[in-house]
């Protein structure tokens, strides 16, 4: 069986799930016929049989703890919410039989259609500034299995949540996630994406909506793996919505890293800002498309856009592709993108000091990704970032 | 301490430095001024190693050695340090973490360990304080987001730790105050000792007159066209660079 045969096969019973399996036969399996999939296709997973999940773990969990961070953590193991692993907080409640917000359409792509067709939603309501950042761990266990989690956040007016999502193991599943997130009015997200998966097939819609004068903020992390592929789209749905998404994909050997933002300014008086940074080595590839879309009556939007990528490698690959969609005059925005390698004034400067070149290289590249970790508003996260870089990036001799 | 021996260096195709001599002994003070576009700044870059600069004919000696078959950070290391007129900016590197790799760089060469967290400190406060720079410019990222008198600073505030035998300090006076131009400037004057040189590219008389230099010497289209005592900066500033240019 093909793996577009097992996904339709875990497709679940309710009508709502049918009908999704029904998108998926029409649809198929994402590849290069779509726009937002022309750079990488799907191929090593065609010929898979994917298994339903299993969601046992006996393992240790502290090993991915991040040090420094204290946080409530919840625990998924291939898809499967494990509620004897998490924890409970205050101000966070798993809502029973949850409504889908139904924001990522299965009409999206055969993934979006596969995860409504066979995942398993959560959800989670915030009611109040919770005491601790929550840590959802996604472990990945076994191979060949389709791990779908689709997780639903809702957080009320003037509610705040810190949110670390990390995807560590080294199982060589499918991970094909979807999460949504509504945020009302004054409401805040400070959401990290952390992806330390290496064999696993990942791919990720994240959908957000955002209220009147409520913030979200993405910062996405790929430390590298065979497949990770992540798209988010933010709604900035009423006047002073706010979102910030970054982003840091780290690419070697054979890796494929492929991030797609799409940000909507429905209304007026809403901000927003991406800052992308990408370093390939090996024969690594990545993707950054970045779209903004100010709508007609979405005046006095102000929006910025920055991507920078570091090619180390002749044979390694980065394709940017930044797309501003702007239909109203009244709006305030940049965007850059450049792709290049490190810079020689810079690489002058350390050497006058004394640094030789091989290590003003290695600072600079380190440099180059420490820029995002920087910009995390959390600190030990940054910290933790910072020691992964030195396996990461070619850095030895610092 | 350095000797230039008819020194001739283009960048691409266009010659620049048309042929320099110039004798700079150890612990003298020497300034280059010119008009813009003379070659000031391309002279300390080719000392300092930049390879946007193509030396094309002539030698340069420094302490005994050929100064142009070394690499930029091998210059560093033996005591040649340039004050740059644009200190460059780098996101993403700590300050800090500058000044101790470059100061145990520098320890390296001369066969010594590297240098103890506890003493490194109390060296960098010793020196900020000179400089009257406040401690959390250590963890700012290296110049950036500096205005154009905290970036100078900052260049001398290296040069205070690396202590340098051979100081070049291009355009240093420009984008500074009247206040940042003295702390500057005392801050070059404390470093001044009989076994350390400094040639000064500068284009006004300004920061001479917080360091007095032993020798001018005046570049135009790529040679020396005049060289004399403090009183030939005095005269430049009255008479202006074409008057005492079409005097010699």
């Amino acid at each position: 069986m093909s793996a577009l045969e097992s996904l339709k096969a875990l497709a679940g019973a309710s009508p709502r799930q049918v009908q999704a399996r029904d998108v998926l036969t029409d649809l198929g399996l994402p590849g290069r016929q779509l726009e937002g999939w022309k750079y990488l296709s799907l191929r090593h997973l065609e010929k898979l049989e994917l298994s339903a999940p299993s969601g046992d773990f006996d393992g240790d969990l502290s090993v991915y703890d991040i040090p420094g961070l204290s946080a409530a953590r919840l625990v998924w193991v291939n898809g499967l919410f494990n509620e004897t692993l998490s924890d409970s907080v205050q101000g966070l409640t798993r809502t029973p039989n949850p409504v889908d917000l139904d924001w990522v359409s299965p009409e999206l792509d055969g993934m979006a259609a596969a995860n409504l067709a066979g995942g398993q939603l959560i959800e989670f309501a915030v009611t109040d500034q919770l005491v601790m950042p929550v840590h959802c761990l996604f472990l990945v266990t076994g191979e060949q299995q389709a791990a779908q989690p689709r997780v639903q956040w809702r957080i009320a007016a003037n509610a705040h949540l810190d949110l670390l999502e990390q995807h560590a193991g080294e199982g060589a599943n499918l991970v094909n996630m979807v999460s949504q997130f509504e945020l009302d009015r004054d409401a805040r997200v400070t959401r990290y994406k952390l992806l330390n998966t290496q064999a696993a097939t990942h791919t990720a819609h994240t959908w957000a909506r955002v209220a009147g004068n409520a913030d979200f903020q993405n910062h996405m992390i790929d430390m590298g793996g065979k497949f990770h592929r992540d798209q988010i789209r933010v709604e900035l749905c009423e006047a002073h919505a706010n979102t910030r998404l970054n982003g840091l994909y780290l690419v070697d050997g054979r890796d494929v890293s492929d991030s797609h933002t799409q940000i909507d300014h429905c209304v007026p008086q809403c901000t927003s800002a991406q800052h992308y940074r990408g370093i390939a080595d090996g024969r690594g590839k990545a993707v950054f498309n970045g779209i903004v879309y100010i709508g007609k009556n979405a005046s006095q939007s102000a929006t910025e856009q920055k991507n920078a990528n570091l090619l180390l490698s002749d044979k390694a690959e980065i394709n940017p592709k930044p797309e501003l969609q702007i239909h109203n005059d009244d709006v305030v925005a940049s965007h850059g993108s450049t792709v290049g390698n490190l810079d020689e004034e810079q690489l002058f400067y350390l050497r006058q000091r004394g640094i030789g070149e091989t290590q003003a290289r290695a600072l600079l590249t380190f440099a180059f990704a420490e820029q995002i970790a920087q910009a995390l508003p959390s600190q030990a996260l940054a910290e933790y970032l910072e020691a992964r870089f030195a396996t990461r990036l070619p850095m030895d001799v610092l | 301490m350095l000797e230039i021996k008819n020194l001739h260096a283009r960048v691409g195709d266009k010659p620049i430095l048309k042929g320099i001599n110039l004798s700079i002994g150890t612990g003298e003070i020497h300034a280059i001024m010119g008009p813009n576009g003379s070659g000031k700044s391309t002279l300390s870059s080719v000392l300092a190693g930049h390879d946007d600069y193509e030396v094309t004919d002539g030698e340069v000696i420094y302490q005994g050695e050929n100064l142009l078959e070394m690499e930029p950070e091998e210059r560093a290391r033996a005591g040649v340090f340039l004050s740059f007129q644009y200190p460059v900016e780098v996101p993403g590197v700590k300050n800090i973490y500058l000044l101790k790799s470059a100061l145990n760089a520098k320890r390296a060469h001369q066969g010594q360990e590297e240098i103890n967290p506890v003493e490194f400190l109390k060296l960098v406060r010793e020196k900020l304080k000179l400089m009257k720079m406040d401690e959390a410019f250590l963890h700012r990222n290296i110049n950036e987001g500096f205005s154009g008198g905290e970036k100078k600073r900052n260049e001398i505030l290296q040069m205070q730790l690396l202590e340098p035998s051979l100081c070049l300090l291009d355009e240093t006076d420009s984008g500074l105050d009247v206040d940042a131009l003295r702390i500057v400037g005392e801050g070059i004057n404390y470093l001044r000792a009989e076994q350390r040189s400094f040639v000064m590219v500068t284009h006004y008389q300004r920061l001479l007159d917080h360091v007095r230099p032993d020798f001018v010497h005046v570049l135009a289209d790529g040679q020396i066209k005049a060289s004399g005592d403090f009183s030939l900066a005095q005269r430049l500033e009255k008479e202006g660079y074409e008057g005492l240019l079409a005097e010699a």
